[in-house]
């Protein structure tokens, strides 16, 4: 099937196969590995990116259901080498250790002070449910959403 | 305290002393762990006589919660780095005056290339921006045991730390002969990665032009294994803090705090986040986390759809207290830190939900304590 998908403000018209997830689009297609994929059902959030502007989990995405759409990878975040706040926050206050589940936490936590530019802790906690880490105990992937929201 | 066990977790034992407290509804049930002389010693019914929904019965909720917060505390001795005799590390500069560290441990998010940069820095006064670490390729590191048993940093960091001294050495042998004076009188300036004759700064020569020298005799590079004298002994303690629901047998865990002795602490950050994670893992043990079987022996829990894998809302943040007592087994001081959390967490919070319930005469719950598991104990005890 013939997609229209903006990339990372880039626009690409595919021809996909109507299975094709759309984690495999930006990955297998585009080449943006930046997104990985943790479990394939939906569970852990590594392969969180945003479609038309809200946070999705793209292994239960079609490509074809982004056709028309906007998706932004973690690729598209840095802007003229400058990184966007919220890498910067993850990257000041230690919030990633092996770094497997931060694309998708960074895209998520994006998504979620998109929604709600000023949460509590708990707040942040219960945002970042669907997104799993086993390195941080999420202790300090909580301190930079928080203090990426802080800095706004 | 009315209760004493023992933990062994692989070659760790865990003494946990655990008292805490449990709510629900409006049947307020305290806890009676905290031996006879602490009041009240068995639960306390709020009887509110008023509409449920109303203000009597927030407030009364809201009092209850509060009233029910007791602590779950562990303490624990554990044994770190008793993998292997020591570890590989080599020392190489470069053309351009920078370090190259091959190291034999294998870092996957401890942060070994921040902290062999600190180490190598240390020793050699090369910005740390401009040492590398290289590891995991056996053609370019062929002796190396790896990260386990947190080891990393006591032995690895330690060869390190070790190399790049010997390196340093070498060094001054090399800047002696291009001074042309004895090598007793050369001294490293750390603050500007140079070498001069003691007392003559304005004649240096820096590592790069070291490694220049040194280039068509192989280079300026040191490599060893460094022995470690035997295994180091962490300890500390864990409190936890839970609430549990007794009309549901759902557990909070609120608060928790860490205080683990790991020897010298090189980088305070890494060392929290290694405790954190250690934290999770240990308290998602006794909270939720399970390997299941079927009766025929199928792993019904193999992807994380049906494995409960904790998550940011079932956790709290966590309070880390520092301690430092250096080891003499190694240079740096250091103990292990990577399995700490995990050590101190589980009994902690295990032994909070369990005191949690005592009152109702439960005196034992399999981990991990899920709502059916608690609400089962409370039900059959009563």
């Amino acid at each position: 099937m013939k997609v229209t998908i903006t990339v990372n403000g880039t626009t690409h018209e595919s021809d996909v196969e109507p299975r094709t997830l759309l984690v495999q689009y930006v990955r297998e297609s585009l080449g943006l590995t930046g997104t990985n994929i943790g479990c394939d059902t939906s569970s852990c959030g590594a392969c969180s990116l945003h479609l038309n502007g809200e946070s999705v989990k793209s292994c239960t995405v079609l490509a074809v259901q982004a056709d028309g759409g906007s998706v932004t990878t973690i690729e598209g975040l840095a802007k003229d080498g400058v990184m966007h706040p919220m890498q910067q926050a993850f990257m000041e206050n230690h919030g990633l250790q092996c770094g497997y589940c931060t694309p998708g936490m960074v895209m998520a936590a994006i998504g979620l002070l998109n929604e709600n530019p000023s949460p509590t802790e708990e707040q942040v906690r219960i945002g970042l449910e669907g997104n799993l880490c086993r390195c941080t105990g999420y202790h300090n992937i909580v301190k930079s959403v928080l203090a990426c929201a802080n800095n706004k | 305290m009315t209760q004493e066990k023992t933990y062994n977790r692989r070659e760790v034992g865990a003494l946990a002393m655990g008292a805490a407290l449990a709510t629900g509804g409006l049947g307020l049930a305290t806890s009676s762990a905290q031996a006879q002389s602490n009041w009240p010693s068995k639960a306390i019914r709020f009887v509110v006589p008023f509409a449920p929904g109303g203000t009597s019965e927030i407030v009364a909720r809201s009092v209850a919660a509060e009233l029910t917060k007791q602590l779950g505390v562990s303490v624990y001795v554990e044994i770190t780095g008793g993998v292997g005799n020591g570890e590989s590390a080599k020392v190489e500069i470069q053309d351009n005056g920078h370090a190259l560290i091959y190291t034999g441990t294998s870092p996957h998010g401890q942060g070994h290339a921040t902290s062999w940069a600190m180490l190598a820095n240390e020793q050699t006064g090369i910005p740390i921006e401009n040492i590398e670490l290289v590891w995991g390729d056996t053609d370019l590191v062929p002796i190396g045991t790896g990260t386990m048993g947190s080891r990393s940093l006591q032995q690895g960091g330690n060869a390190v730390f070790a190399v790049a001294a010997e390196l340093v050495n070498k060094a001054k042998s090399v800047a002696a002969r291009l001074l042309e004076a004895s090598e007793e009188d050369i001294v490293l300036d750390k603050d500007s990665g140079s070498f001069h004759v003691a007392g003559t700064p304005a004649v240096a020569k820096t590592w790069a032009d070291l490694a220049l020298a040194e280039k068509q005799s192989g280079g300026l590079v040191h490599s060893d294994v460094i022995n470690v004298s035997g295994a180091t002994f962490p300890f500390g303690a864990h409190v936890a803090v839970v609430e549990v629901d007794v009309e549901t047998g759902k557990v909070t865990h609120i608060a928790h705090t860490a205080c683990d002795d790991a020897g010298k602490v090189l980088n305070p950050m890494l060392l929290e986040g290694q405790i954190h994670g250690g934290v999770a893992q240990g308290a998602a043990q006794a909270l939720l986390e399970e390997v299941s079987y079927d009766p025929d022996g199928n792993p019904i829990t193999s992807n994380l759809a049906d494995y409960a894998f904790i998550s940011a809302a079932e956790l709290p943040s966590v309070t880390v207290v520092h301690m430092e007592t250096p080891t003499p087994v190694n240079l740096i001081g250091a103990k292990g830190i990577g399995e700490s959390g995990t050590i101190g967490a589980t009994p902690a919070v295990q032994s909070a939900v369990v005191d949690a319930v005592s009152q109702f005469g439960v005196k034992h719950i399999d981990m991990p304590t899920t709502a059916e598991k608690v609400w089962a104990a409370i039900q059959s005890a009563r």
